[in-house]
């Protein structure tokens, strides 16, 4: 299992109300409670879990949030329903192929990705 | 025989405007910016420092000058104000209508001037130099600017950058 820089960890905290980490399946997740996103969203707030690895998806991270959010540009919402920490999870086709990111750029372009044409 | 002026401890330099006498040297200057009162033990003062002592910053705001029954004047960029000056009797902050705002791209901090009120997000890319392949962040929430929304613009805005790093599948 993944461990992370205690400042990059800190960092995350800027997102979000609550931030925890927890085990599954042998990847380290965050779980983001509150996380404010960006203008032109619908909710402005949500809860969040971050997964900053690639799990065998193919995606090298990915951002998962407790709703399907309304955004100004339609994204292509290929996970529904997705269980994580007892919850269900709903996750957009975003690949981020920038390697050298922190936590905080991952997430931050994550929900770029919302408000982003392409 | 020699005279020698005496230093007061403490003189409202507004009192002195109103009875059209000049400013006694004192150790201690009280003043009026907008409805506030200050103390300052200097009677020389740059328009940044009066900013100060109001809590608002030459980014957003100027001051103006009130003299006593006559105009307002503005402090003009390196000027100190001496509050000696006859007829000086209070101080008035004012919104500018060009505000200085800072991107960050590149790792330098770019002070950039646009209007105040709502500035498009490409708007402010483009007067700072950032490219399309960068999304444009709100330093104070940290989150993502849509480039084609708008943002309101006060004065002292802070924003960062960063690479798009992604795409859909």
């Amino acid at each position: 299992m993944s461990t992370y820089p205690p400042d990059q960890v800190q960092e995350l905290k800027q997102f979000c109300d609550k931030l925890k980490s927890f085990p599954e399946g042998g990847v380290t997740y965050f779980l983001m409670e509150g996380t404010n996103l960006p203008d032109g969203c619908s909710p402005a707030k949500c809860d969040v879990v971050f997964r900053p690895i690639d799990s065998g998806d193919g995606y090298m991270s990915r951002l998962y949030f407790d709703v399907v959010v309304k955004c100004p540009y339609a994204r292509n919402w290929n996970v529904t329903n997705a269980r994580l920490a007892e919850r269900n999870w709903h996750a957009f086709s975003w690949k981020v192929n920038v390697t050298n990111f922190t936590l905080a750029q991952l997430v931050r372009e994550h929900l770029s990705a919302l408000v982003r044409t392409v | 025989m020699e005279q020698f002026e005496v230093e007061l401890e403490e003189v409202e330099i507004e009192i002195y405007a109103t009875r059209g006498e000049a400013v006694p040297r004192a150790k201690r200057y009280g003043i009026r910016i907008d409805d506030f009162k200050f103390t300052v033990e200097k009677h020389d003062l740059t328009e940044e420092e009066l900013l100060k002592l109001a809590g608002k910053c030459d980014c957003s705001h100027s001051i103006l000058q009130l003299f006593h029954h006559a105009d307002a004047e503005p402090i003009k960029p390196g000027e100190k104000v001496d509050l000696h000056r006859h007829g000086i009797e209070r101080f008035a902050t004012v919104h500018k209508e060009e505000v200085t705002i800072f991107v960050n791209y590149d790792e330098k901090d770019k002070p950039i001037q646009v209007k105040r009120g709502e500035v498009e997000v490409n708007e402010i890319k483009r007067l700072a130099g950032v490219p399309d392949s960068y999304t444009l962040y709100s330093a104070t929430t940290g989150l993502p600017l849509d480039d084609t929304a708008s943002v309101p613009i006060a004065g002292c805005e802070e924003f960062s950058t960063q690479v798009k790093g992604g795409t859909t599948s």
